[in-house]
């Protein structure tokens, strides 16, 4: 985000005498003081790389199960216990690392394309496009993202068919785009009456020029940080739809088949709840941390 | 203030249609065969088969057809008549023994999210940066990241199983819904928390407190009628929105805690893949989060009157 502000128009010719720090520069050093900010990206950089290489973390295999190591209680062999059906704990929450972490980054990806397509149509049109869009954002904004994701995913996995990630990352990004694109919506605005826009049009350029090259980089940070709040949120839900039956099925390693699956023998072995739950709490709480202290430090009140 | 209310109205008529439009086509558009996809993947008898058509009016085909549907289902809804689970059950009568369980539930969490939650934040944020604002920050963040599901089933181990605290499952009285609505109001609890501390702190380097306390006025005074008044307006509405969101999130907390309240009923209904009932709850509870932010959007009016006179 710091180098989209630092390679302004004219960042190379300017005197290096008196820079006048910009906010971006302000953020960043202001960052750079935070231990949660460090933390936070600590822990998304370890989920991240568990979910590129599991093997780095465990060298057990997530399916090698064994009906008679069933709920074995945690010890030498493996720390964290066996589960029901005899596999190590560790190892699946290892490996469920990635379809969480490939959910939560498929899903904003796509939220973020319409957020930042719907927010910068309405932005920097206005009237009639406004009107419309914004409408659409308020009805879709009207149904509780749960419940719209219960309805879609109950209709895809109606077939019986096993896609892996693909509904639910598709499901949540499909609908969970309204409020980036409300901050987008309100960044472009306030920057569509900036200078630089005015006198990017009388030099004569586009639609597309203007709202790509001059509007798009300068309204991307407040977006940028409520998507990143936002993938936790994804992630959170992910395991929430698994759990209840209609996310992520069996076969699939994730975090919230594992959690729904130790439930019911919860009361004979906690071990098969508590790992899954940890490294999912850990990652989420990763991401609203980040892209908390990101936006604090953008935000000059709160300094 | 009367042009507001109607004007919000009007916006409320069109989120109706629009929201109950894009539910009831997420559930029925683009099905090759519309009566398997409404009963899942058991066989249909001839008898179902045609008993379906001729409720749900798919012998008419296309987007007229569609619309013809649509307008059926919506002209029914709004008459109070939800239709029929497969199994044949009036949709209704399940929700009018369901809603006791999930409104009790609901505004045991909004109770505990004011004692808890936005109590604490005016304390928390009358005293900035001091330990008890760093404690409950750090409390709010950590619960906040924890999915509701999670903290239900730690809440029911520990409380429940392990100390015998409370009840494991719902056993129909009061006492057994407090657990329950602990964890379904832990997250709006620390978002309250965060929300009320911001906005105390806030208002406290407002001029207006500044000439209230350079007036002489005691500090109880000053903080118990001039900031609470404007802070406590975000947090109104918020936890406002919140029991509709509460609403359709009970469906996790009912699920744990095996409370037959509407989203117990509407899990059941997607388990058992009657999507009939799931449309309908799905709508009803859609319809509840509607004018439960049109509540919240005139009490916001009322007490502020700067979006009246907008």
């Amino acid at each position: 985000m710091s180098e989209l502000i630092t390679t302004g128009p004219d960042a190379g010719q300017a005197e290096p005498e008196q820079r006048v720090r910009s906010l971006g520069g302000d953020a960043w050093q202001d960052l750079r003081r935070k231990p949660v900010f460090w933390l936070s990206v600590l822990i998304v950089v370890v989920f991240v790389v568990m979910a590129i290489v599991p093997r780095l973390f465990t060298a057990a295999s997530p399916v090698d199960c064994d009906l008679s190591r069933s709920l074995r209680q945690p010890g030498g062999d493996a720390w964290f216990g066996y589960d029901f059906q005899g596999c190590d704990v560790y190892a699946r929450a290892v490996y469920g690392a990635r379809a969480s972490i490939e959910v939560g980054v498929l899903s904003t990806l796509l939220t973020g394309v319409l957020a930042f397509a719907v927010g910068m149509l309405a932005g920097y049109f206005g009237g009639w496009v406004d009107a419309v869009l914004s409408r659409v954002t308020d009805i879709v904004l009207a149904i509780p993202l749960l419940l719209a994701a219960i309805v879609v995913l109950h209709r895809i996995s109606a077939g019986g068919h096993d896609y892996g990630v693909w509904p639910v990352a598709f499901t949540l990004g499909a609908l969970g785009w309204t409020t980036a694109a409300r901050v987008v919506r309100a960044s472009v605005i306030s920057a569509r009456q900036q200078d630089y826009v005015q006198a990017a049009r009388m030099l004569g350029a586009g639609h597309r020029r203007i709202m790509l090259r001059h509007i798009l980089p300068n309204a991307m940070a407040p977006a940028i940080v409520v998507l990143t709040i936002t993938l936790g949120t994804f992630i959170a839900l992910e395991a929430t739809l698994s759990f209840l039956g209609i996310g992520l099925r069996p076969p699939n390693i994730s975090w919230g088949v594992d959690i729904s699956g130790a439930q019911p023998r919860l009361r004979q072995a906690w071990w098969p709840l508590i790992w899954p739950s940890t490294f999912l709490a850990l990652t989420v709480l990763a991401f609203m941390m980040l892209g908390d202290a990101v936006r604090d430090a953008f935000n000059p009140k709160a300094r | 203030m009367l042009r507001y209310i109607i004007r919000r109205l009007l916006q409320m008529v069109l989120t109706f249609f629009g929201t109950t439009l894009i539910v009831y086509a997420l559930m029925f558009a683009a099905q090759t065969d519309p009566i398997q996809a409404l009963v899942g993947e058991r066989p249909v008898s001839q008898a179902t088969r045609i008993d379906l058509t001729q409720r749900y009016h798919l012998d008419k085909h296309g987007v007229g057809g569609f619309f013809y549907r649509y307008w059926d289902y919506i002209s029914h809804l709004l008459r109070g008549d939800l239709g029929q689970t497969l199994g044949g059950r009036p949709i209704s009568q399940i929700l009018t023994e369901a809603w006791p369980y999930t409104v009790r539930l609901a505004l045991i969490a909004i109770l505990f999210v004011i004692v808890l939650g936005v109590a604490p934040g005016i304390v928390a944020g009358v005293r900035r940066g001091g330990l008890f604002d760093h404690v409950t920050l750090v409390l709010a963040l950590v619960v906040i990241g924890v999915p509701v599901f999670v903290l239900g089933f730690l809440g029911q181990y520990f409380f429940g199983v392990k100390w015998g605290i409370f009840p494991v499952n719902n056993e129909g009285d009061l006492y057994s819904l407090i657990l329950p609505g602990l964890v379904l109001g832990s997250a709006s609890l620390a978002t309250a928390l965060r929300l009320t501390s911001t906005s105390v702190s806030e208002n406290l380097h407002a001029d207006y407190v500044r000439t209230a306390r350079s007036k002489g006025l005691a500090r109880r005074r000053v903080i118990g009628i001039h900031v609470l008044r404007n802070s406590l307006i975000p947090i109104v509405t918020f936890l406002g929105v919140e029991l509709g969101t509460m609403m359709a999130g009970a469906i996790v907390t009912e699920r744990i805690f095996n409370i037959p309240g509407v989203g117990f009923n509407l899990y059941r209904a997607i388990n058992t893949e009657d999507g009939p009932t799931v449309v309908s709850i799905v709508s009803v509870l859609v319809i509840v989060f509607l004018v439960v932010n049109l509540i919240v959007d005139l009490l916001y009016a009322v007490l502020d009157p700067r979006i009246r006179y907008e």
